[in-house]
């Protein structure tokens, strides 16, 4: 049987003007399939990230691995006051991007009141 | 691929030597550069027969242009940078981010010129054929 394994990608976290963004290294998803191996989901303030790597050796006699086949998953909770639910995510060279923009109607919901 | 079995017995303590080098050489190229094990980039996957050695680099974030491979003999050199340029405040840093080199012991000589490399999504592999005059030969035995 094949082994199959859960890993937590490395991640950085950016805060921008006007937007978070998170990199999380996910390298060896079949990008052909992208929405079928890679899935970015948002639910309650908490961001699930999920991906399938897909490594394929010729089966040699010999083999050594440091990295195994199997799962990415992590999660992340944002506050929904801050965080839209406009996400976008673009995956490059193995690596998840996603650009999580902060809620501009924050910013107009505060009107001043006068006396 | 089909298992060769002329290879078992004697040959494979031979490739289990091969593998041995491969490794120590790998390790004390990072104890040389004060990396420790956990940091180690990129991870590498590795299988090999007599015919041929495949190499398999996680190597996310980086460029094309940004890797360089060496070969010298039985020797495998991978240098490269992973530039990392956020623009924002970072808050969480946990990728490998600058100069990365990493050093293997191959179990043979490689053909240098027949080397093929796919480069997608994040992943490297390298198929290395094995030198034609270091394969092993048969003996003829002569009975007298």
């Amino acid at each position: 049987m094949e082994q199959t394994q859960v890993f937590m990608p490395s991640v950085d976290i950016v805060e921008g003007e006007n937007a978070f963004e998170i990199h999380a290294d996910m390298p060896g998803i079949s990008s052909d399939k992208i929405n079928e191996n890679l899935s970015v989901e948002l639910e309650n303030g908490v961001l699930f990230i999920k991906g399938k790597v897909d490594f394929v050796n010729q089966k040699l006699t010999n083999s050594r691995n440091e990295f195994l086949n199997g799962e990415y998953r992590r999660s992340f909770k944002f506050d929904e006051k801050v965080v839209s639910a406009e996400i976008k995510a673009h995956y490059s060279n193995g690596v998840l991007k996603l650009i999580l923009p902060k809620r501009k109607d924050l910013k107009n919901k505060i009107s001043i009141q006068v006396a | 691929m089909k298992t060769d079995p002329n290879f078992n017995g004697g040959s494979i303590v031979g490739f289990s030597h091969g593998l041995n080098n491969l490794f120590d050489s790998l390790f004390q190229n990072d104890s040389f550069f004060g990396v420790s094990e956990r940091a180690k980039y990129p991870l590498c996957n590795v299988e090999w027969d007599d015919q041929k050695a495949i190499l398999y680099f996680e190597i996310p974030g980086v460029e094309k242009n940004d890797i360089d491979i060496q070969l010298e003999g039985d020797v495998l050199t991978i240098n490269g940078e992973r530039k990392i340029a956020y623009s924002g405040k970072v808050i969480q840093s946990e990728s490998f981010a600058g100069k990365f080199s990493r050093k293997f012991r191959l179990p043979y000589a490689v053909e240098s010129d027949s080397v093929q490399a796919v480069f997608k999504n994040g992943m490297l592999s390298l198929t290395l054929p094995r030198k034609a005059e270091t394969k092993p030969k048969k003996i003829e035995i002569n009975i007298a």
